[in-house]
């Protein structure tokens, strides 16, 4: 089958895609988190490519090779480049750099502390933004006050392909070949940093081994290989190593929340508010926003709270610039309000499920902070403790749950294109494909919709020439846009062979030609809600069992599901209990490996109760999404179902108690 | 993998690897398993111009009893934790062994391999500390026998010389000893956070006879607590004597705040593995 090409090392890779007198790039990189540079001496540096890459012109925008100072370990000061890949690295120290270290800034608690890291700002604050309506506590009608600190420390997407490029500039045409999750957005980036006009560039799409957020955004060192590969004349490709990735790669979470809730003694919630801080990173990016937006409007979830307030500060430090995480902001959200209620819970010797169930919804409704709740909340979270026999369970089990909403990003739609040639239906989508298996839902869909054989549909990849337009995988929205893209587009083919020939067949589809590209509009963010639950001894780490209770719409496809939970349940366990990076006070990354950097391997899968119910959606596909829940339920509810047991309150994140989960082997 | 540049050499026979040592000196390295060697010259934490890879010279690869348990050093890990006579003659190190990272490192790394590069976060070096292992250690000069508790001198340091090959490992405690490794780790790494190795004989009247122990990452190399070994001699093992024997071990510890958490969490778990693991022990034999 398709997929097996993979599995089979058959994949095609940037890294395995080579070219005549193709140049290597190494890249010289700051072993400083806070320096002054007073001399560079060699390599392409900022003295010849001085550029900036965010899509916002933002005045702490970080420049694509470091000017007279650096700001975080790992940061980009200038490139090698070689026919030989060992002599680009060889090169490295060809390169002279006198740097003066300076103090630096590795948490947000040290940036809130000590002067600026940049010059001409006051503060390490590099923005503070307001979501919902100030009020007063004397305003609102509440018995007991909670508050408390979270904190979601950093972590490094780690797909297992890196980043990668390369850019191959001829005949006038800048081809760019990298591992993403959106090559117009990638082309959109390149044009904008090098002054490109359309038809100077095409970005390619290629087998993406992973990406989690990450291979949405636009680096340093892809605008350096271009910019090279412009100036040399040659095709420039640029791998990344795995230190570099865990030192430089953009990063998620780095959340910190100091957060009140205002409640009445029968558990209902009135009034919340408080600060949500992020780390940024040394310099500002374009998602920045996108991830502290979510982790501030999304707080309050599938509950109506009447009151609600917060404080966005968008904290510098000297570390990696922040990026998206699996989740980006949403798992952030809902940790904090679980976290949250069940403290509340425990302060009214409520149980954890009843306080939910207080303030769950029996409409659609939109909270205060801004964020449109598309069903009621109530019936499913009634729904699934009824399901998982939760109240007995709860006496036996030390159970933790979670009751959440997935934002599914659905705007602004995506594009999609069928060819149909000798007897063969292949495929395209704008938003790339990413390691997921779109694959494996476009055959079952197609060969439903066209009833023809699975084996003659394929899913190749596109380019930005032969699709003009495309959006993206990321959020949770394939099978949502991707699917209702291609049963658009399938539409259309069908109809094109009624048109033709007054009816439609399968042999009428395949013994002729036809080519159709479809833009799929969606204008707004849909979003449903789903529930976790897991239990576990914290003296075996085999025990943990994880229940999830996921509303899916209509199931395209049970394998891509199945290994969404799987896999994500396992990148969830991953972040609650063990990875992250750590910094040292002189902002060094002290996790500087694989071996170190918490990853958890197969051999700690949990066991799975997995429910799925089908409340079909709105769309044309009938689908919902289901890419980052497993990030949002997991971890709070293993929190709590390990705080039972130690007795010890969960706060921070990854938990990363040597003592738990009795790790003597045997 | 880019490391910097180096020659690569690949002796099928003791006298060409003992020449190619005599000539490059300090600026050569024997490659045996790599899963030490390999990472840090991948890292470029190191770099070797001269790198001799002993795979081919099959008389380093050999399991012999006869008075003792004598293994060569090229024995891939996982030949040590399967193999009959080692499980038979020697449970601490068949154990030891069967607890190093995973099957594909196990099926390529060494165990003198392991013990020669002294990482301190490497098994099997406090293994030999607890079994009185002795090794044979050869130069184109002479052939020498180090004790192990002489061997291991600090991180990455042994008594080897630059031109020293380690050419047999003999045990000869195996009669009647009982041993196990007792390995902690973190979730996600096979590294040892810390791990003791013990291997116990007793009297007739169930008294220790002779007890070895090794201490794995509790120090800035391999140690053996000579103290605590002559403290349990002849004693009964209850939890009295286990918790007094603890106090002594502490000694031979040096540990510290780091990124698996603080000392005081990793004092505590350390106990109770060190006094269950002694219990243990006792009880099966």
């Amino acid at each position: 089958m398709y997929l097996n090409r993979f599995v089979n090392g058959e994949g095609k890779y940037v890294d395995d895609i080579k070219f005549d007198n193709m140049l290597y790039m190494s890249i010289v990189r700051s072993p400083y988190a806070h320096a002054k540079i007073k001399k560079v001496k060699g390599g392409l540096n900022s003295s010849e490519l001085k550029a900036y890459y965010t899509g916002m012109d933002h005045a702490m925008r970080e420049p694509v090779l470091a000017i007279d100072e650096v700001n975080y370990v790992g940061q980009c000061v200038a490139a090698v480049f070689s026919e030989n890949r060992y002599e680009s690295e060889d090169l490295l120290n060809s390169v002279e750099v006198d740097y003066e270290p300076l103090d630096a800034v590795s948490s947000i608690d040290d940036a809130l502390k000590k002067p600026a890291i940049h010059d001409g700002m006051k503060d390490n604050i590099l923005d503070t933004e307001d979501v919902g309506n100030k009020f007063n506590e004397k305003d609102i009608d509440y018995d007991i006050k909670v508050s408390d600190t979270l904190f979601m420390d950093r972590i490094s997407a780690n797909p297992i392909e890196t980043r990668g490029i390369i850019a191959d500039y001829k005949d006038n045409v800048l081809h760019i070949y990298a591992s993403s999750q959106s090559i117009h957005r990638l082309k959109g980036g390149i044009m904008k940093t090098l002054n490109l006009k359309d038809g100077e560039i095409v970005v390619h799409h290629v087998d993406t081994g992973g990406a989690f957020g990450l291979k949405a955004l636009i680096f340093p060192e892809y605008i350096i290989a271009a910019y090279a590969s412009m100036k040399y004349k040659k095709p420039v490709k640029w791998i990344e190593t795995r230190s570099e990735h865990l030192q430089a790669a953009h990063a998620g979470r780095g959340v910190k929340a100091d957060i009140t809730l205002y409640a009445k003694k029968d558990g209902k919630i009135n009034g919340l508010d408080g600060t949500v801080y992020l780390d940024t990173g040394a310099y500002f990016t374009d998602d920045d926003l996108v991830d502290l937006g979510n982790a501030m409007h999304e707080v309050t979830g599938p509950y109506f709270i009447e009151n609600a307030h917060l404080t966005g500060k968008y904290v510098l430090t000297n570390k990696a610039l922040n990026g998206y995480y699996r989740g980006a902001g949403k798992p952030e959200a809902s940790r904090i309000m679980e976290r949250m209620i069940d403290l509340l819970a425990d302060k009214l010797k409520m149980d954890i499920a009843d306080i939910r169930i207080k303030n769950a919804t029996e409409k659609p409704f939109k909270s205060p902070l801004g964020f449109d709740i598309n069903y009621p909340t109530k019936p499913l979270l009634e729904a699934a403790l009824k399901h998982f026999d939760y109240y007995n369970l709860s006496k036996k089990e030390k159970l933790g749950i979670s009751l959440f909403i997935l934002d599914e990003d659905t705007a602004p739609g995506e594009s999609c294109r069928i060819i149909v040639k000798n007897g063969k239906v292949t495929v395209y989508f704008g938003g790339d494909v990413s390691g997921q298996g779109h694959e494996l839902f476009v055959q079952e869909m197609l060969s439903e919709e066209f009833k023809i054989d699975k084996d003659l549909i394929s899913l190749d990849y596109d380019d930005t020439n032969t699709l003009k337009d495309g959006t993206g995988t990321w959020g949770s929205r394939s099978a949502i846009t991707h699917g209702s893209v291609l049963m658009k587009t399938a539409e259309i083919i069908k109809n094109d062979v009624i048109k033709k020939f007054g009816k439609y067949d399968k042999d009428l589809l395949l013994n002729n030609e036809f080519n159709e590209y479809y833009y799929y509009k969606i204008d707004y963010n849909a979003n449903s809600v789903n529930f976790n639950m897991v239990s576990c001894n914290v003296n075996d780490m085999n025990s943990i069992k994880i229940y999830t209770y996921y509303d899916l719409g209509k199931v395209l496809n049970l394998k891509n599901v199945l290994g969404s939970i799987h896999g994500g349940g396992l990148q969830a366990l991953g972040e609650a209990l063990s990875e992250t990076l750590r910094y040292d006070e002189d902002g060094q990354l002290i996790t500087n490996n694989i071996a170190d950097a918490g990853l958890l391997t197969a051999d700690k899968i949990p066991q799975y109760n997995i429910k799925i119910v089908e409340n079909n959606s709105e769309f044309p596909d009938k689908a919902k999404g289901i890419g980052e829940s497993t990030m949002i339920g997991i971890p709070s509810a293993l929190a709590r179902s390990i705080e039972l047991q130690t007795g010890k309150r969960v706060t921070k994140f990854p938990i990363d108690d040597l003592s738990l989960f009795n790790k003597c082997m045997e | 993998m880019y490391p910097d540049k180096f020659e690569y050499f690949t002796p099928d026979n003791i006298e060409g690897l003992e020449e190619l040592l005599d000539k490059y000196k300090d600026d050569s390295k024997i490659l045996a398993g790599g899963h030490s060697l390999i990472p840090l010259l991948k890292l470029r934490l190191t770099s070797i111009p001269y790198i001799i890879d002993i795979s081919n010279i099959k008389d380093l690869s050999f399991v012999d009893c006869n008075n003792a348990l004598e293994i060569g050093p090229m024995v891939r890990t996982g030949e040590v934790a399967s193999n009959k006579i080692i499980g038979d003659k020697c449970k601490l190190l068949a154990d030891a062994a069967s607890k190093i990272a995973d099957p594909q490192v196990r099926n390529m790394g060494t165990v003198g391999g392991d013990v020669c590069e002294a990482d301190p976060r490497n098994d099997l070096p406090a293994v030999m500390l607890a079994l009185n292992a002795e090794f044979e250690v050869t130069n184109s000069k002479e052939k020498r026998t180090v004790k192990a508790e002489d061997f291991f001198k600090d991180a990455y340091t042994t008594a080897l010389e630059s031109n020293d090959i380690l050419t047999r490992i003999v045990i000869k405690n195996t009669e009647n000893y009982y041993g196990k490794y007792y390995k902690y780790t973190t979730l996600s790494s096979d590294f040892a956070v810390f791990a003791i190795a013990i291997n116990m004989s007793l009297n007739n009247n169930k008294t220790v006879k002779d007890i070895g122990i090794g201490l794995t990452n509790l120090n800035s190399t391999a140690v053996k607590p000579v103290e605590v070994e002559n403290y349990l001699k002849n004693k009964k093992i209850d939890d009295k004597v286990a918790g007094e024997a603890f106090d002594l071990l502490l000694k031979s510890c040096d540990i510290e705040d780091d990124i698996n958490g603080t000392a005081k969490n990793k004092e505590k778990i350390l106990k109770n593995i060190f006094i269950n693991g002694l219990k243990e022990i006792y009880e099966v034999l």
